[in-house]
């Protein structure tokens, strides 16, 4: 046993994350500078200094690599990373989990409600989260 | 960085925003732009969080200097969660129906990350047919080059694009108005204009911006958003050029315009 790591991915830039208190005080929180998964997601300069300079201020530990060769070759055995619907994401988390313990955290709920299926036009969606959402905490 | 190697420790300490900003243009240095005067990190967030006006918002949303948050970079990067931000709302208002419409707007973008989630391949497919009178096809797959550079001779369009590629932020309702002028005025495919304000935005976010291009391109609504000069005048008149000398090709009656956007709907004719 190696430790862990917090993969503090650009879906979930805050230390007060569910995933970072999930894991511990003595978790690490990692951001991944990976140039290749930026350039395809042809971000302007505007997004990459508002990123850089978010994880910066939070003093997160920043390691410049591909994502999925970064996080494995990492000492850590247990990898914790934020829920998201950005595929990239989710295919890194999945293929870690051949290698590493990985453990995915899902944010504060704004409602509480089944996660799917989403309906398919908003007003479906609000006839049933409405009443949660106007609640401190969804409830 | 050698075969073992965990990555390369990047720097997280600088002597002001200057320095980090030749910093990040050093390591991608094909990013072209100038960075946004719009900053970065929690305190900002947390100073835009306490600048929140929920109760004036469902009044004045809608107009260019309305009371809008302009929180959508921190919830787009998880600098705040959309609880938060709802619980703030509460904070303001006594009964929870005098922040409504600022919660609503919360559960818009709960409700993409939803539909992200459930449905991955609709972010940059056809969810639905246009409803427009013409096929996809018919659609130009490329943005032209003068709505990349804001330079369509349409005076209130170009001011929008304008703000967007100088801040990456462009309140709501003139991304709708970018929007409709691109796909509909311009018959480009939504896709395009989605790809190019994802570029742009501190906000771009896959769910909230290509589903909300859809919903005006009309494969995700029932019928195409469209808008003309006099409803841009009303709310941004204050903001932007909005004579009719300087903005011709959205100066006519919706009627008129649908007749001309649309010349195959059946209800132009």
């Amino acid at each position: 046993m190696n430790g862990a790591v917090v993969w503090l991915h650009e879906d979930a830039l805050r230390r007060s994350h569910p995933c970072v208190l999930a894991a511990g005080d003595s978790a690490t929180c990692l951001h991944l500078w990976d140039d290749a998964y930026l350039q395809s997601a042809d971000y302007s300069l505007k997004r990459l200094v508002f990123l850089y300079e978010t994880v910066a201020e939070a003093g997160i530990e920043v390691l410049r690599g591909d994502t999925f060769l970064t996080l494995l070759r990492h000492p850590a055995s247990q990898v914790w990373i934020p829920c998201s619907p950005n595929p990239f994401i989710r295919t890194v988390a999945q293929r870690l989990q051949a290698h590493k313990q990985v453990t995915v955290v899902d944010d504060e709920p704004f409602v509480h409600m089944p996660a799917e299926p989403a309906p398919a036009r908003f007003f479906a969606y609000w006839r049933k989260a409405e009443k949660s959402a106007c609640l401190r905490d969804g409830g | 960085m050698s075969a073992a190697s965990p990555g390369d420790p990047l720097p997280t300490i600088f002597a002001d925003r200057d320095a980090l900003i030749a910093h990040v243009r050093t390591l991608c240095p094909w990013a072209e732009g100038e960075a946004s005067p719009i900053v970065g990190g929690a305190m900002a967030a947390q100073q835009r969080l306490h600048g929140i006006d929920p109760l004036r918002y469902a009044a004045t949303r809608n107009f260019g200097d309305g009371k809008v948050s302009r929180l959508s970079p921190y919830l787009r990067h998880g600098l705040l969660s959309l609880n938060a931000v709802r619980n703030a709302a509460l904070d303001h208002g006594e009964e929870p129906s005098r922040v409504l419409k600022f919660i609503q707007e919360l559960a818009w973008r709960d409700f993409w990350q939803r539909v992200y989630a459930s449905h991955p391949e609709w972010i940059w497919q056809d969810i639905e047919p246009y409803k427009t009178g013409f096929v996809a096809d018919d659609y130009s797959d490329a943005l032209p080059q003068d709505i990349a550079e804001g330079r369509t001779g349409v005076a209130c369009i170009d001011a929008f694009i304008a703000e967007l590629i100088s801040t990456g932020y462009l309140h709501n309702h003139a991304r709708m108005y970018v929007a409709s002028y691109t796909v509909h005025a311009r018959r480009v495919q939504w896709q395009a204009g989605a790809r190019w304000f994802l570029h742009h935005l501190l906000d771009g976010d896959p769910a909230s911006n290509n589903l909300s291009w859809q919903w005006v391109a009309s494969t995700f609504s029932q019928k195409p958003y469209t808008f003309n000069l006099d409803n841009v005048a009303k709310y941004f008149g204050g903001q932007v050029d909005t004579s009719p000398t300087a903005n011709a090709a959205l100066d006519a009656s919706y009627e008129t315009l649908a007749r001309r956007w649309f010349p195959n709907l059946e209800t132009t004719r």
